[in-house]
């Protein structure tokens, strides 16, 4: 089992975007997949027609009342399965608070899918909390789209250390560019430069396109409504990218 | 998983709207199109997963299909070609449910059948899909229906099917699609291994009941020539020698009430098919046995026996194609048919009157015999007997169990039971025992070989020399637990069991 989070700490960068399709193409190139919404917003959740409510809330995972197991729900696609979102994920800072390990505590929940899912897909809250530390524990490969501005390679950077001083087992971090708009000079030469000069940034870059945010009204990944569109044909690039050192 | 069932048939088309207006207003229907589809059903050739309540499944070129007796299933990337044994199967976890159930049989196409299938879609208010119904057509005019929750939505599963099944003409389905699928197969679970034979009574004929025990023996023999032959599994081979082996050890424990002789006539004939089939299946045991012996290696590299492996495959190929002339051979072919014939003769003779003693007379005597012999031998071993007189009592308790098993409708089940548990336990010690002493010496002797044509590298030898090593330490140990095994068995208990045996 691989497990991924898309992972920004500002919001707005695509990053549910981005784990919706990767996470169709996974399940698409047949593998099981998991994807889990960690959003309270639940924008992931909404996309596949599930409602975001997961008995207990997240008091009932976090403590443990409740295997995750019960809250999944298969989507409208073959292999890909869903942990929904649910409002009461704001308050999961408070009840991680109370358990033992509790920056171990998402990487524990997974542990009994081992078996069952080949990737699990964490779609993250744009915030740095202890949900995020977390989150940071559990994955193999942290995914960070990025806005091409220099704030946001700063914020790159800064994860990239505050990860590489993990004791013991560190994530992979990389980054790609997402929401690049082709007409800007910025973009395009930030996307260049630094995708050949960075360890970490990925050469694929996802374009700002309307039919991206159209995902909203079709319910539905980009990749599954649109598979010949110039946006499902990124995230297939950055797919191969990601899980091409896996075949 | 709910209570009602999700499965229907019906005599004649499903009809899409009739179902729609069933579920309409909780539900939506999106009626995929209509397809013709081939259903290609798999199973091993002694049907374990028709036994296990599973069924494996591909439509045209599409993923295997696992369905669990549950109704839960997992799909996975296909074999190549079939007949495929587990290795075959790309790794995943539908190899890995697999693999506790057919363990070294090949999966083979079993039946295949052409079906008009269409799948639909059941969606809740928010348009999400709940459950898929799938609807199959056969030529003879009657579909099936089935629902397929998706995960998390099982009670939807459970509405759907209360409301489909009050569509008129849908009936619950008492059969799988497999079941369904097997009605045109050329071969059936029934018949596997099932060898219909006249019951054994205590009054029957000796001379009748004796032919009626080889005749399944002989069928056994016959139907896993072609597999044998064809190499499909290790397997065929494997059940055709336990044939062989319990229609030698009946011949010579109870064929002398046979007529004109038909012992002594046989009796080379079967030693000559057994020492035929002898060396493939030794060479399958190291072959099966090799990677869990080289994993076991502390000071040699485990691909240090590669060319032991190789060794092994190309001697076993040679020794293959003589098995394979053999039992292709004119000789094989008559006594086979012989033998068929003499047995139906015998059953039908002896039922004239002249068939020699009662059975149940018969069997007391020579299970006690049997028995008799079995201890003597069993009372006579130490930790330090040397092992051909292990092996001699390992054959007494195999032609034990053999006579047990023919004779177990005379049997009573209160002392069969226990002492056929105690000389099971038994014999697993004795096989252990054994083994490892074939396996040891038969490593020498390949090693020798090999050196002999030059096809032992010195790492070679040294990891088989490990390897005798390891076998030599289990060996010791088999011998501590023998004797403790042999205790109890040896006990009055099992003693006053085999007297109250046939009554």
């Amino acid at each position: 089992m691989k497990i991924y989070a898309t992972y920004n700490i500002k919001g707005g960068v695509g990053k549910t975007s981005a784990a919706v399709n990767l996470a169709h193409l996974a399940a698409r190139g047949g593998y099981n997949v998991l994807l889990w919404d960690l959003d309270p917003q639940g924008a992931a959740t909404y996309l596949f027609r599930v409602r975001p409510k997961v008995k207990g809330g997240s008091r009932a995972l976090v403590d443990g009342t409740r295997s995750l197991d019960d809250a999944i729900k298969a989507t409208d696609f073959d292999g890909l399965d869903l942990l929904p979102a649910d409002f009461r994920y704001r308050n999961i800072d408070l009840q991680l608070d109370d358990v033992r390990r509790p920056t171990r505590r998402i990487h524990q929940l997974l542990q009994p899918f081992d078996s069952e899912y080949d990737v699990v897909i964490l779609d993250c809250p744009p915030s740095i909390s202890l949900l995020s530390e977390n989150v940071l524990h559990a994955v193999d490969t942290l995914l960070v789209p990025m806005i091409p501005a220099t704030l946001s390679i700063r914020t790159f950077d800064q994860l990239s250390s505050f990860i590489g001083d993990f004791e013991g087992r560190q994530p992979q971090v990389r980054a790609f560019f997402s929401m690049v708009d082709r007409r800007k000079r910025l973009h395009c030469d930030l996307v260049e430069q630094l995708s050949a000069q960075r360890r970490g940034v990925l050469t694929t870059a996802i374009p700002a396109l309307s039919i991206i945010e159209q995902m909203a009204e079709q319910r539905a990944p980009v990749t599954a409504f649109a598979p010949h569109s110039v946006a499902a044909k990124c995230y297939e690039a950055l797919w191969y990218e990601v899980n091409g050192a896996d075949g | 998983m709910g209570t009602s069932s999700r499965a229907f048939t019906k005599q004649g088309a499903v009809e899409v709207e009739a179902i729609a207006a069933a579920l309409h207003p909780k539900f939506a229907l999106t009626a995929g199109p209509e397809k013709n589809v081939s259903h290609h059903w798999l199973d091993t050739f002694d049907w374990r997963l028709h036994e296990a309540g599973i069924s494996l499944e591909y439509l045209d070129d599409g993923p295997l299909i696992l369905q669990l007796p549950d109704g839960s299933r997992l799909q996975g990337p296909r074999a190549k070609k079939w007949p495929a044994v587990l290795h075959d199967l790309p790794a995943g976890r539908l190899r890995d449910a697999l693999a506790p159930i057919i363990a070294l049989r090949a999966l083979l196409s079993v039946v295949t059948v052409q079906r008009a299938v269409r799948e639909s879609r059941v969606l809740n208010a928010d348009e999400k899909t709940v459950a898929r119904l799938l609807t199959e057509s056969a030529d003879d005019g009657t579909s099936r229906l089935q629902v397929q929750p998706l995960r998390g939505y099982e009670l939807d599963g459970d509405r759907i099917a209360r409301l489909i099944g009050r569509v008129d003409g849908l009936t619950s389905s008492t059969t799988t699609p497999y079941d369904d699928a097997l009605k045109f197969a050329t071969r059936s679970p029934s018949d596997n291994g099932q060898h219909p034979t006249p019951p054994l009574r205590p009054e029957t004929p000796a001379s009748v009941a004796v032919a009626n025990m080889l005749a399944p023996f002989a069928a056994a023999i016959d139907e896993n020539v072609a597999g044998t032959i064809a190499a499909i599994d290790t397997e065929f081979l494997h059940d055709l020698r336990v044939a062989v082996r319990r229609t030698r050890s009946i011949l010579k424990l109870a064929g002398d009430v046979l007529p004109a002789n038909l012992a002594e006539r046989f009796q080379p004939e079967f030693k000559w098919l057994g020492d035929l089939t002898t060396p493939v299946r030794d060479l399958d045991v190291y072959l099966l046995e090799l990677d869990n012996l080289a994993a076991r290696l502390a000071s040699a590299d485990r691909h240090d026996l590669d060319p032991f492996r190789s060794f092994l495959v190309r001697h076993r190929s040679a020794e293959r194609r003589r098995l394979v002339r053999g039992l292709r051979s004119a000789r094989f072919k008559q006594l086979m048919s012989d033998w068929r014939t003499e047995l139906a003769k015998v059953a039908l003779e002896g039922d004239d009157g002249d068939g020699g003693p009662a059975a149940a007379a018969f069997a007391r005597q020579r299970i006690r015999r049997t028995f008799r012999k079995v201890v003597r031998r069993g009372k006579s071993i130490a930790a330090d007997s040397p092992s051909e007189q292990v092996h001699e009592l390992r054959k007494r308790c195999k032609e034990l169990r053999y006579l047990l098993e023919v004779f177990r409708p005379l049997c009573a089940d209160g002392p069969y039971r226990p002492l056929v548990k105690e000389l099971k336990a038994l014999q697993d010690t004795l096989g252990d025992f054994q083994d490892g002493e074939v396996q040891r010496e038969a490593v020498r002797e390949f090693a020798a070989a090999m050196m002999e044509q030059g096809a032992a590298p010195p790492a070679t030898v040294l990891a088989m020399g490990e390897l005798a090593a390891q076998l030599d330490a289990h060996q010791l140990n088999a011998r501590g637990e023998l004797v403790g095994r042999l205790k109890p068995f040896l006990a009055k208990e099992n003693r006053a069991r085999v007297k109250a045996l046939v009554r």
